[in-house]
């Protein structure tokens, strides 16, 4: 399971794909306060970007990937 | 197979040859727009279709069809002879690909190289056109000096300091936008993962192009994203990167002073929240008219803080500046005529004429501002917006702003938001078509085809039609016994009353029955048409390899014949074609040198005479030299020296049929034709045709073939020998004669007689099926003979007694049986016996 959803931390690991895309946005709508823990992830499909970017979580940890962290970065972060 | 693909490949034949036909046409009337864009139409949905199922092998090739007259379609690339040859061999190829998995349910993996290479074949003449490989590139946009300078520095410096350094080694320095379709991760896409293996990605950008990413009503299959990537990639790595989404992506090339120090002032705080807003205002979807956009460069030397976010708005997507500028305005005066909240309207107002002067600098009216000033101060002074929003009004009212494009006056802006809002789409919707537009007329081309679906006809699998055909056979067969059953009634158990009512009960069924078969035969009747409309492309590429100039004529496609007919004469009917062209027709100087115009003349005539169809196929090339035929088949061993000394002009060009003829490897230098032409005759009579030759050297050659309108119904003489009955076709019977015991003499072992002055052997029937019964003999001493076609001889076949005639549905031999050469089926008689039908040539030939 790439993604791991519990009521304090999403640590998301290797791709995750569209099928996580709906678990997520009901997590997202349910934990609001919640941050995401992006080390273990290689990848996020774009359904699942779309709605974190919607929500704009906090980030425990960003991936270990440079330029998939600089991406992340660009639309996580507010600025 | 799934239903699914066996619809497809059904639809794919039917394509691939109208494409065909449409190509072919296109070469006599390369104008024809109509002609072009529906052969687009029927490319684009075939491979549409063929991405549905899992050979990869059919798209490749016909998106690369599909790009070719796409650019054909635009004057691109010059519709020729050989574009035409090579669209039509990919065609080709894709029937192939269409049988292959229509016949193996999947295809070998050296077609996966043949379609690779095919579709290279058909980039290359696109390259040939233009130099880099633009298959469906994506829209050229140029980008002004400022835009540049504000895209890069969006950049952080390292990715501002690489792409300088790759533009001084001259390398390319490119801006990406890329907006995926709504509905693309139904397609499979994943946009985000595309845009991450975007070649020489130095900075990228993703943004929204949905009204507000808000979680609660967010669609999550729905994609609203919009990429922007920074890239030192080439144009042509970006466009093929890219390119299965060519409509989806803009790209501009920076320009080389790109770097130099922006002349732009620091951002002012409240350009931020502008810009906020008019992002989430822009519900036209992001990407649309980013071409047009750019195309509608921003005039004189704007700059400032409010026109960066006023850029921003053009980037993003409406149609143009003047859109975007609109928008924003419409944004402020609904802005102004909020309710005012005492503490906060200072600071909106200031900031709502803030984004005023940028929107009047970005639109190069900047003798605009004193006033807006005048008006802002009163505003600010007094405490009211009233000054600001009437003069908003007056001034986009009155004054059309800047020198933006088309018609502006009309666009003129009235104070109330709702009017405003009436004016957006018609500016949004002004520029020029983007890529995406001409994708929807795509759509609703295929609708209005889709609605065709409820035409008159309907298509229906052969086998249901045979089985109605095998139906009304037993009906007719069950018909057929009630007058047996009159008889009985009458002579065995007397009651002529009855027999009587059954003899007009009767008449009815018979005449319903026959009503029904004649409207069963309808159904199975096929127009010529089905074997003829192959010949157009079939005489244009053997003539243009031949380097001869054929004039085809095609008459009577209309006639129509059963199925089975129509099927088995395609490829005779191709061979006769071929070798008239090949051996028939001349080279164009050489009929010049003759007196006859330079292009020959192949006519195809069908017409329909009683129960038959005749087909002429007539040229006007050199003929056959009847001299040249009697030599080569001497020296065959075809003839012995005294047949060929006495064989008649029209006999020795029947040789041309003869088995063997063919297989001579000097024949193809003879003046006339003779390629398997042994194979034709054998496939014409099979469906008991007839074919012949006449020629005249020197002015031309015409083949006659000749069949029976419909196989389903044979019509055969019963006769009876050693006391069973048998049907011999009547096709095949010359004629039925008595002939004296006498008349009959034995030559060495074989019997021979004179009937009409020319001699016949004779054989019994008995004794070629094995029968161990003599024959029997009338009471004048007389034996019934039945003279039968067997190859060009006439032959005698004894029987004892010759019945009459019937038309019978003639059911081919099953199972084991079909190996039985002797006889050709066998039919259910009215009173329910068996009829076995002699196969004459069969039987003859295994004596």
């Amino acid at each position: 399971m790439p993604v791991e959803l519990t009521s304090e931390c999403a640590v998301f690991s290797g791709v995750v794909g569209i099928d996580d895309a709906e678990a997520v946005l009901s997590w997202a709508l349910k934990e609001p306060l919640a941050t995401i823990d992006f080390s273990a992830c290689t990848h996020l499909h774009s359904a699942t970007l779309q709605v974190l970017m919607a929500r704009k979580p906090g980030v425990k940890a960003w991936p270990a990937d440079g330029d998939f962290a600089a991406w992340l970065k660009s639309v996580l972060v507010d600025i | 197979m799934n239903p699914m693909l066996e619809q497809f490949l059904f639809e794919a034949r039917e394509s691939v040859l109208s494409i065909g036909q449409l190509l072919m046409r296109l070469e006599v009337t390369p104008e024809d727009e109509e002609v072009m864009a529906v052969l687009f139409r029927i490319v684009h949905t075939l491979k549409g279709n063929s991405g549905l199922f899992d050979f990869p092998e059919l798209p490749r090739v016909l998106h690369e069809a599909e790009s070719l007259m796409d650019a054909v379609r635009h004057g691109e690339v010059a519709f020729s002879k050989d574009l035409a040859d090579r669209l039509l061999e990919a065609m080709d190829f894709v029937g192939l690909l269409c049988d292959e998995i229509g016949a193996k349910g999947h295809l070998d993996a050296s077609y996966a190289v043949q379609s690779a290479r095919m579709a290279e074949s058909l980039r290359s003449l696109l390259a040939e056109v233009e130099a880099p490989p633009e298959v469906a590139a994506a829209p050229r946009i140029v980008l002004s000096p400022e835009d540049a300078r504000r895209l890069v520095a969006e950049m952080p410096l390292s990715a501002q300091d690489a792409a300088s350094q790759g533009m001084r080694a001259g390398g390319e320095f490119n801006w990406l936008e890329y907006s995926p379709v709504d509905d693309c991760f139904f397609q499979g896409d994943d946009p985000f993962f595309q845009a991450r293996g975007t070649p020489g990605l130095l900075w990228a950008t993703i943004e929204s192009s949905a009204p507000t990413l808000s979680l609660a009503d967010m669609d999550l299959y729905r994609c609203c994203l919009v990429f922007r990537v920074w890239s030192i990639a080439s144009r042509a790595e970006l466009d093929t990167y890219y390119r299965f989404v060519p409509d989806q992506i803009s790209v501009a090339a920076f320009p080389a002073d790109c770097f130099a120090a922006p002349d732009v002032e620091p951002f002012a705080p409240d350009a931020e929240p502008v810009h906020a807003i008019t992002i989430d205002d822009d519900s036209l979807g992001a990407g649309q008219g980013i071409d047009a956009a750019a195309e509608v460069s921003l005039p004189g030397p704007a700059s400032g803080p409010a026109v960066a976010a006023v850029d921003d708005v053009a980037d993003e997507g409406p149609a143009s500046d003047l859109a975007g500028v609109l928008s924003l305005v419409e944004i402020q005066s609904a802005i102004l005529r909020m309710p005012l909240d005492a503490n906060g309207s200072l600071g909106r107002t200031a900031g709502v004429v803030a984004t005023l002067r940028g929107c009047l600098r970005a639109i190069g009216f900047r003798a605009k501002l004193p006033e807006l000033e005048a008006a802002a101060a009163l505003a600010i002074r007094e405490g009211t917006v009233d000054a600001l929003v009437a003069w908003l009004g007056q001034a986009f009212l009155h004054e059309p702003p800047g020198p933006g494009p088309s018609s502006n006056k009309e666009h003129s802006i009235a104070p109330s938001g709702e009017s405003l809002r009436a004016l957006r789409p018609e500016t949004a919707v002004a520029p020029s078509r983007s890529p995406m537009s001409g994708d929807s007329e795509m759509r609703f081309g295929r609708r209005a085809e889709d609605s065709s679906a409820s035409s008159k006809t309907i298509k229906v699998d052969q086998a249901k039609i045979d089985r109605l055909m095998n139906l009304i056979g037993e009906m007719v067969v069950s018909k057929n016994a009630l007058p047996y059953l009159a008889g009985r009634a009458e002579h065995v158990f007397g009651v002529r009353d009855l027999s009587r009512e059954i003899k007009s009960q009767y008449a009815v069924i018979n005449r319903i029955a026959e009503e029904l078969q004649d409207a069963i035969m309808q159904v199975r009747m096929m127009p010529m048409s089905f074997v003829m409309q192959r010949f157009p492309r079939l005489v244009r590429d053997i003539s243009r390899k031949l380097g001869k100039e054929v004039h085809l004529v095609l008459e009577g496609e209309d006639t129509e014949a059963d199925k089975a007919i129509v099927e088995a004469l395609g490829d005779p009917l191709v061979h006769i074609v071929r070798n008239s062209l090949d051996h028939g027709i001349e080279l164009p100087d050489v009929r010049i040198a003759a007196g006859k115009p330079a292009a020959g003349t192949l006519q195809i005539r069908v017409r329909q005479i009683a129960d038959r169809v005749h087909i002429d196929i007539r040229d006007d090339g050199k003929g056959i030299d009847p001299a040249v035929i009697k030599q080569k088949a001497l020296e065959k061993g075809l003839i012995d020296e005294a047949t060929f000394a006495r064989i008649t002009d029209q006999d020795a060009l029947s040789l041309i049929f003869a088995p063997g003829f063919s297989t001579m490897d000097v024949v193809s230098e003879l003046s006339g034709r003779g390629v398997g032409m042994d194979v034709v005759k054998t496939a014409v009579e099979n469906v008991h045709g007839v074919i012949s030759v006449e020629s005249e050297k020197g002015k031309g050659t015409t083949l006659r073939v000749s069949l029976p309108l419909s196989l389903a119904v044979t019509n055969v003489m019963i006769v009876e020998s050693a006391g069973q009955r048998f049907g011999v076709p009547l096709a095949s019977i010359v004629e039925t004669v008595r002939m004296r015991r006498s008349a009959i003499r034995l030559i060495k072992q074989s019997q021979i007689t004179v009937l009409r002055n020319s001699i016949a052997s004779v054989i019994s029937l008995n004794q070629l099926l094995n029968l161990s019964e003599e024959q029997l003999i009338n009471d004048d001493d007389e034996l019934a003979l039945l003279f039968v076609r067997h190859g060009d001889e006439r032959v005698g076949l004894i029987v004892d007694e010759v019945v009459e005639t019937s038309d019978i549905i003639l059911k081919p031999m099953a199972g084991v049986l079909t190996g039985l050469a002797a006889y050709a089926g066998s039919a259910l008689m009215g009173d329910g016996s068996v009829l076995m039908v002699l196969n004459v040539e069969g039987l003859l030939s295994c004596q």
